[in-house]
């Protein structure tokens, strides 16, 4: 939501110290690729277990960094169950459909740095999913508000790009559909 | 006395500084692993020869006592590196500690002392 205030001009303050940043596992070799702890760790972060979650968290001053994986078990794992990715060297958390926000990414930077973002349709359509999972009502309350402030942002074309490239069950499109009634967002806008 | 029910703003604040509380310990066990003390440099004069000698020593305080230990050369550019992530640690350690303190003030209104124990 951060970058969307930037880049948008999405009107969102609130912001927590929480960095996600979601790979995309490439099955190759037994090397690692790139030894992303000791690349963070030379950039000033600081490395330190959550026993309480087995996750590899980053720390650098205000923010904490952890990475997300998609989860191909379609949510079915638990949330405990870290995944190791050697070719990074680091280990991430599996989350449902975090597909798409790879899949549909956009470029912002500057002339130094560069990060990819989803783009605001499949981050608002990835909220409007993961909000009726939510096992905590304050957690659903700030996604669909999230989504509310994006949808003023929403190109309808994009959206559909996002949308039509999901497989997406009965089950889900009813939570979909619970999730924008709470927005009123026209649920037809979605093509789904 | 029970408070009244928060919002999902303070909600997401009180999540932060669980998190933040989280991260805190896990920096301060983590310090732990790191040398303490300066690095400095001694003279050690050899009245025999008539030689100086200068060693790196790390000076710490333990038991009320100044301690000033001897490096070897072949360790000091690898403690010389560790002190320099241990500050960066500490540097770390003071803004969750800030950042707890302010969210703890916010959150007194409406949440248990017990939760922000």
């Amino acid at each position: 939501m951060f970058c969307y205030g930037v880049t948008l001009g999405v009107k969102w303050q609130l912001h927590t110290g929480d960095i996600d940043l979601a790979v995309q596992v490439i099955p190759s070799g037994k090397k690692p690729r790139i030894d992303l702890e000791k690349v963070l760790q030379e950039a000033g972060a600081t490395s330190f277990f959550s026993s309480s979650d087995g996750l590899i968290r980053f720390s650098i001053p205000d923010y904490r960094i952890e990475f997300i994986v998609h989860d191909y078990k379609g949510g079915r794992k638990r949330e405990s169950e870290i995944v190791t990715i050697s070719d990074l060297n680091i280990n991430a958390q599996p989350l449902p459909f975090i597909q798409m926000l790879l899949d549909f990414s956009e470029r912002i930077g500057t002339d130094d740095f560069y990060v990819r973002i989803p783009i605001p349709e499949a981050f608002f359509f990835h909220k409007l999913i993961i909000a009726q999972r939510r096992r905590r009502e304050e957690k659903q309350t700030k996604d669909l508000n999230q989504c509310r402030a994006l949808s003023k942002f929403i190109e309808d074309e994009k959206l559909l790009l996002v949308t039509k490239a999901q497989k997406i069950g009965k089950e889900t499109k009813r939570k979909i559909q619970s999730s924008c009634e709470i927005i009123t967002f026209p649920y037809e806008r979605l093509g789904i | 006395m029970k408070k009244v029910k928060s919002n999902w703003i303070e909600e997401m604040l009180f999540d932060e500084y669980r998190q933040s509380k989280d991260v805190l310990a896990s920096l301060e066990k983590k310090i732990e692993e790191y040398p303490k003390g300066k690095l400095g440099f001694r003279k050690k004069i050899n009245k025999k020869y008539g030689r100086v000698y200068e060693y790196p020593c790390l000076s710490y305080s333990e038991n009320s006592k100044v301690v000033n230990q001897h490096i070897p050369w072949s360790k000091f550019s690898e403690i010389k590196e560790r002190i320099r992530l241990r500050d960066e640690i500490i540097n770390q350690i003071a803004s969750y500690r800030e950042r707890i303190q302010y969210l703890a003030k916010i959150l007194k209104k409406s949440r248990n002392k017990e939760d922000l124990s």
